[in-house]
């Protein structure tokens, strides 16, 4: 419990010499991203439980299950995934590289994650309008409801990264010495955008005995 | 020293960068408060409006049903969240965190410009709602749906979207803000500033952002989705539903599951508020007792037990609302568990203040005000936690008199005592005092003479939300004779406020010259070089923390104060 020992001290009684708290920018960089990752994950996960909830009234029509259902071709979404998770390889590739001070991994990768990145988003809208052609619109039923807010919010969350990427393309193209730090940030955001996708997906496509089960273990029914 | 290395330094010099655009923590914080102060005036007269028609219904032919509703939903909002969030974590927060860690600045200056222009786009959007078609909301604060999007409903075509909108905003503003204060906090602290050297004013700001930054997505979750089922058609909240003898499109959804949502947010709020007022009040009355606070550890587990336990108690709001009784029983237990932490910060402000070397100036009568109103509050926040007293009095005026007591009055005589207390820091002038002393007196005095009757009203079963209250055989005359009397003294306190307005603006010019520390206080932001403090807030080095914020009338010091940079070493070795 080391991070209860700072909440013992008795800081009334002489101290110690004062100890620098400055752990450097690079540190407070990576806090305050972290930080805004949680505030992300909670706003999610909220949604997760307003789905789980409505999930188990009456009128509720799950996604995936029959051939008529609008998630049951699934191919473009497992393409999309496909993007998201090469974007976050490119990415850590290009983390490692700017550790070990390797240019030759870390430009190629930063480059290649955003153009992924794109092809992600894009293939998302061209899914909606997969959706939108075979007449499954937002207010068809409350499960598509909330595929579309799921998703519209996760692209938005993809689109914020994308502007972050774009600062980080400018440095490098201005051969800021910092290049790597920021490549760092953009790698944590990158593996936090793609396993909230892996959620989303695998909770939008779950069968409804599982929601039911989910519900039922944390007594969210009543 | 290594803070230097990586901090902008260029100070900005043009009007607008200096003024306008700021990525200064200071003006920034003042761009905050005074937004919040202005909207904080419409809301004032709102609810002078609402006591118009309470106490003398009938006499004005602008005030309909629908306009009440509307001045009661907008009065609402505007205090808990644009006024009193923002002041405390926008303005307070702003100005003091860096100061009193001892850093130069917020870790994130250019984000945190970003936030007080998102908030001022906020207030803007919900403003432009009394200026559409049908005007601003009526549907009350909480915005219960399915009334709330409802036909019949004031407001239920633009007013109700300029609203959600503008919480979509004020959101992303207040996060921007958040992760600031909170990153600040964690990262930005100057050499020797440990967490448990902290002033106390900073714990309960920075709680108060962590519940912020968690508890604000739930009610963007419930914004956003209440969006869709006014302007798309979803079906997340909105049950099948007759409207005006129409079969309206939408069915299946749950109100409960927005009232869930929302009160996952509206209850960790009402600590949003009342934590940085406990943290300001606790420094309030330890400075101006003279005496180090009492309990400090405790007041500081005390502010994160509050923060943890303030999300588990959200349904205590809704025993009426027909969710599953067990349900009642749990958040009942939690709620009146939450009392405990409190009643322990109750009793160590009043144990700060037994034999201290009291002054009683404004800054100090506002803080006793504070824990006289917040004990009244907070008494009867213990009944109505409790299922079977709340079933009859839910909804009665005694709810409202609880809640305005306790996060109405209490956290704003705080948010009053704060500005008499930093003023001199933010301007280099005093506050007049016997313009605060009359500003002090007409609203303590004042607000217990609008409230305290109101749990009267409220035994009796006068019904709270009401229009008006002809014809009920069971409200006597002279609960409209205390209504007229209530009204009354809510016109006088508007009043009284405009004595404040007019010391803050006056100060500015006629002011007596403060002197860089006029309280004799010990924490860093008194011990600057230059008051205002200057860009950059110290000279060429950061001050170095090497005591508590506590130290008054330490024995075998001449001086009754040792501020936080005081190096007993190196004092004595000047002698």
């Amino acid at each position: 419990m080391s991070f209860l020992s700072p909440l013992m001290e008795k800081s009334w009684e002489q101290g110690a010499a004062p100890q620098s708290q400055y752990l450097g920018r690079e540190h407070t960089r990576k806090a305050g991203l972290r930080l805004l990752l949680t505030v992300v994950s909670v706003l999610f996960f909220l949604f997760f439980v307003a789905f789980l909830m409505r999930s188990q009234y009456p009128d509720w029509q799950p996604l995936a299950e029959e051939a008529n259902h609008p998630l049951f071709d699934k191919s473009i979404l497992w393409l999309n995934t496909i993007y998201l998770v090469l974007a976050s390889v490119c990415l850590q590739w290009a983390r490692v590289a700017g550790r070990k001070k390797n240019p030759l991994g870390l430009k190629p990768g930063l480059v290649l994650a955003g153009l992924f990145s794109g092809a992600f988003v894009t293939g998302q809208l061209m899914f909606w309008q997969q959706l939108y052609q075979q007449g499954f619109m937002v207010d068809s039923n409350p499960a598509l409801s909330f595929f579309y807010i799921f998703t519209g919010l996760h692209a938005t969350h993809v689109g914020i990264g994308l502007l972050a990427w774009l600062g980080t393309l400018a440095a490098m193209l201005r051969g800021s010495a910092k290049l790597s730090k920021y490549v760092e940030l953009c790698a944590i955001y990158w593996h936090f955008l793609l396993g909230l996708w892996l959620v989303l997906f695998m909770l939008l496509v779950s069968k409804p005995e599982t929601y039911n089960a989910i519900v039922a273990f944390c007594g969210l029914g009543a | 020293m290594e803070q230097e290395v990586d901090h902008d330094m260029h100070e900005p010099s043009s009007f607008f960068t200096k003024y306008v655009w700021s990525q200064d923590h200071k003006v920034i914080a003042i761009q905050y408060s005074v937004i919040a102060i202005l909207v904080g005036l419409v809301a004032l007269v709102l609810s002078g409006l609402m006591r118009l028609q309470l106490g003398f219904p009938g006499s004005f032919d602008f005030i309909d049903p629908s306009a009440y509703y509307q001045f009661v939903t907008m009065h609402g909002m505007i205090m808990v969240i644009y006024l009193l969030t923002a002041i405390f974590l926008g303005g307070f927060g702003n100005y003091l965190i860096p100061l009193m860690v001892g850093a130069r600045d917020m870790v994130f200056p250019f984000v945190n410009m970003l936030s007080v222009w998102f908030y001022l786009l906020a207030v803007i959007v919900l403003m432009a709602s009394f200026f559409v078609p049908g005007g601003p909301t009526g549907a009350g604060w909480t915005l219960y749906p399915p009334q709330a999007i409802l036909p019949g409903t004031p407001g239920s075509d633009w007013g109700i979207i300029l609203m959600l909108v503008s919480l979509a905003i004020f959101i992303v503003a207040a996060t921007m803000g958040g992760l600031n204060y909170v990153t600040t906090v964690l990262q930005a602290r100057t050499r020797g500033m440990t967490l448990m050297r902290m002033p106390l004013t900073v714990w309960g700001i920075f709680m108060a952002t962590v519940l912020a930054l968690l508890a604000f997505p739930a009610l963007f979750v419930s914004a956003v989705m209440m969006l869709f089922d006014k302007t798309l058609g979803t079906s997340f909240f909105m049950p099948a539903i007759l409207s005006m003898g129409q079969q309206l499109e939408h069915e299946g959804g749950s109100p409960i599951l927005f009232q869930h949502l929302f009160w996952f947010f509206g209850h960790p709020e009402v600590y949003i508020v009342a934590l940085p007022a406990f943290g300001i009040v606790s420094d309030l009355i330890s400075t101006h007792a003279r005496k180090n606070i009492f309990g400090y550890r405790l007041m500081v587990w005390a502010i994160i037990a509050i923060g943890i336990m303030s999300f588990v108690v959200w349904a205590h709001h809704m025993y009426i609302s027909g969710m599953n009784p067990m349900f009642g029983y749990f958040f009942a237990t939690t709620t009146l568990i939450i009392a405990v932490p409190t009643a322990i910060k109750v009793y160590n402000w009043v144990l700060t203040i037994w034999q201290g070397n009291i002054r009683l100036n404004v800054p100090m009568l506002f803080a006793l005000g504070f824990v006289s109103t917040f004990t009244i509050g907070g008494l009867t926040g213990l009944f109505l936690g409790n299922v079977v007293v709340d079933l009859p009095l839910s909804d009665t005026y005694f709810v409202v008199a609880h809640f305005h007591m306790v996060m109405g009055v209490s956290p704003i005589l705080v948010v009053f005592g704060g500005i008499y207390h930093w003023y001199p820091k933010m301007t280099g002038r005093m506050m007049d005092e016997t313009m605060g002393r009359m500003h002090f007196w007409g609203t303590f005095l004042g607000t217990y003479a609008i409230y305290f009757p109101m749990h009267y009203l409220g035994v009796l079963g006068v019904p709270r939300r009401y229009f008006a209250y002809e014809n009920y055989d069971f409200i006597p005359d002279s609960a409209k004779d205390l209504n007229a009397i209530i009204s009354v003294m809510a016109i006088f306190v508007a009043l009284i406020q405009l004595i404040f307005l007019f010391n803050l603006v006056w100060s500015l010019f006629k002011g007596k010259p403060s002197g860089d520390n006029p309280w004799e206080a010990t924490t860093l932001e008194w011990q600057t070089e230059t008051t205002p403090p200057g860009h950059g807030n110290w000279g060429k080095e950061l001050p170095v923390c090497h005591r508590w914020a506590y130290d008054y009338s330490v024995p075998g010091h001449e001086q009754d104060y040792l501020p936080q940079n005081y190096n007993e070493v190196k004092e004595e070795a000047k002698l």
